[in-house]
């Protein structure tokens, strides 16, 4: 797994493990500057004053269920109690050819991806011969791009997240698993709460499905069609959210 | 609270939207607020203020509008049922288009219901060059890929503002409401001189309590209180 420090990443490996997946090496990308970057709720030395988290047993719909991860809790903490082997990668930068060989030499075939937001992956680093499982934050192939799920929300009254295999062109790798998700309990947390429970959510499936039937199922291959999709303007957004 | 997203020059200082803030209180009203200024600024340069009741007004004002524009000759700009998504050749060849021809002729298209598909294509490339540069140029090469010439002509951003307003009334899908916000933005953030010294000034009124409508029609469609 590559695991940039987010709420997604958080989301996902609290979610693994929790439900006792666990991931063989987590190269950590760090972020060292002195400010947030897209997906972050909070720089790296900030520590909780006490848990955030929701509580599992508060969602009525069990499509939530991965909600009720701590947003707040350090990856780091979670790698460690886990006893999940990790490392941290030389730069934030995943097309950087430090990271690019270091991924090379992984004798994994499949990595989870989980980067900062915004980040697209170039040739070099999809030519290693790895595939690099990704969560959009959409239902595809109807909601391409960007901040998704609140287009999705004002048009449909719903979310989605789904699972592709990444290819150059955004968005567009076959799809392994999408699912669609109620109106969540609260709209104000979409960002790093729902957003990344949808996501988590749809991560395990496709995980689950790959081990009950030892190999990567594929549910839609002709990833095209659909719209693309940009950030939502806050006027919009904040519609969605109410 | 104050909308900050007309506060600076846009077109000198963009605002990328990324990860915008949850916003609470009265951010609508702010919206609000903000418009209903530029709306009675315009007022008292003596333009009309819109009350559009009726899609078809809309589109008769645009039409209205559009045949006092001093816009080259459209037909240098190339036929647009060239154009679909299944062939994209056409799109992807080297030639320099005019901007405002191409804005020009695909708002008429629209209006008129011509060319359906291939409209689309063509909008989805100048929506995602705005998107990704905040800018539109005088001129782009026939791939929509990169602008040459000047990236400050008003009237540009006026009339991809327009067309998405169409787009949206036509259509109801909300990304193009988005963009044209932000392309509101911008133009709301220029001064009023700079912006009537180029935009028609009923135009621009135009554009913006169309745009006041509809995200008034979207917050009662949302039961939402109006002053939220």
């Amino acid at each position: 797994m590559i695991a940039a420090d987010t709420s997604r990443s958080k989301a996902y490996l609290q979610s693994l493990v929790r439900n006792n997946m666990y991931p063989s090496l987590v190269l950590l990308l760090d972020n060292f500057d002195d400010k947030l970057l897209p997906g972050q709720l909070s720089l790296r030395d900030s520590r909780p004053q006490s848990p955030q988290g929701l509580n599992r047993n508060s969602f009525d719909n069990d499509l939530w269920s991965e909600a009720c991860f701590n947003p707040e809790t350090p990856l780091i903490d979670t790698l460690v109690s886990a006893r999940i082997p990790h490392r941290l990668l030389p730069s934030k930068d995943l097309n950087d050819p430090l990271v690019v060989s270091q991924i090379s030499e992984l004798e994994e075939t499949v990595i989870i991806f989980s980067g900062y937001g915004g980040v697209l992956l170039r040739e070099p680093i999809l030519s290693t011969g790895k595939r690099f499982l990704h969560i959009h934050g959409g239902y595809l192939p109807n909601y391409k791009g960007s901040t998704t799920n609140y287009f999705s929300l004002i048009e449909d009254g719903e979310m989605g997240a789904s699972a592709i295999f990444l290819v150059e062109e955004i968005d567009s790798g076959p799809v392994l698993c999408r699912m669609k998700f109620p109106t969540p309990p609260d709209k104000t947390k979409i960002d790093h709460i729902y957003d990344s429970a949808a996501r988590a959510k749809v991560l395990l499936e496709v995980l689950n499905r790959y081990a009950n039937n030892k190999r990567w199922e594929i549910e839609l291959e002709q990833n095209i069609d659909g719209e693309s999709y940009y950030i939502i303007h806050p006027v919009l957004k904040y519609i969605a959210t109410r | 609270m104050s909308y900050i997203y007309t506060q600076e020059n846009r077109l000198k200082i963009p605002h990328r939207y990324m990860y915008s803030t949850f916003e609470e209180g009265k951010f609508l009203t702010s919206y609000y607020s903000d418009r209903n200024s530029m709306l009675n600024s315009l007022r008292r340069l003596n333009m009309d203020i819109y009350e559009v009741e009726e899609r078809t007004s809309f589109q008769q004002e645009v039409l209205r509008l559009a045949a006092g524009l001093n816009i080259g000759s459209i037909s240098s700009v190339p036929d647009l049922a060239c154009a679909s998504k299944n062939d994209s050749s056409y799109i992807e060849r080297d030639e320099e288009i005019d901007t405002s021809e191409l804005l020009y002729r695909l708002l008429l298209c629209q209006i008129a219901k011509e060319n359906g598909e291939e409209q689309d294509v063509w909008l989805d490339r100048l929506i995602q060059r705005f998107e990704v540069t905040k800018k539109l140029y005088e001129r782009y090469c026939q791939k929509l890929r990169k602008g040459k010439g000047a990236c400050d002509q008003l009237i540009l951003y006026w009339l991809l503002g327009l067309t998405l307003c169409s787009y949206y009334i036509e259509t109801g899908r909300v990304r193009y409401l988005s963009t044209q916000l932000k392309i509101s933005d911008l133009l709301c953030s220029i001064p009023l001189n700079e912006l009537v010294a180029e935009i028609p000034g009923d135009g621009l009124t135009l554009l913006l309590s169309t745009e006041v409508d509809c995200l008034r029609s979207l917050v009662k469609s949302k039961s939402l209180p109006h002053d939220s």
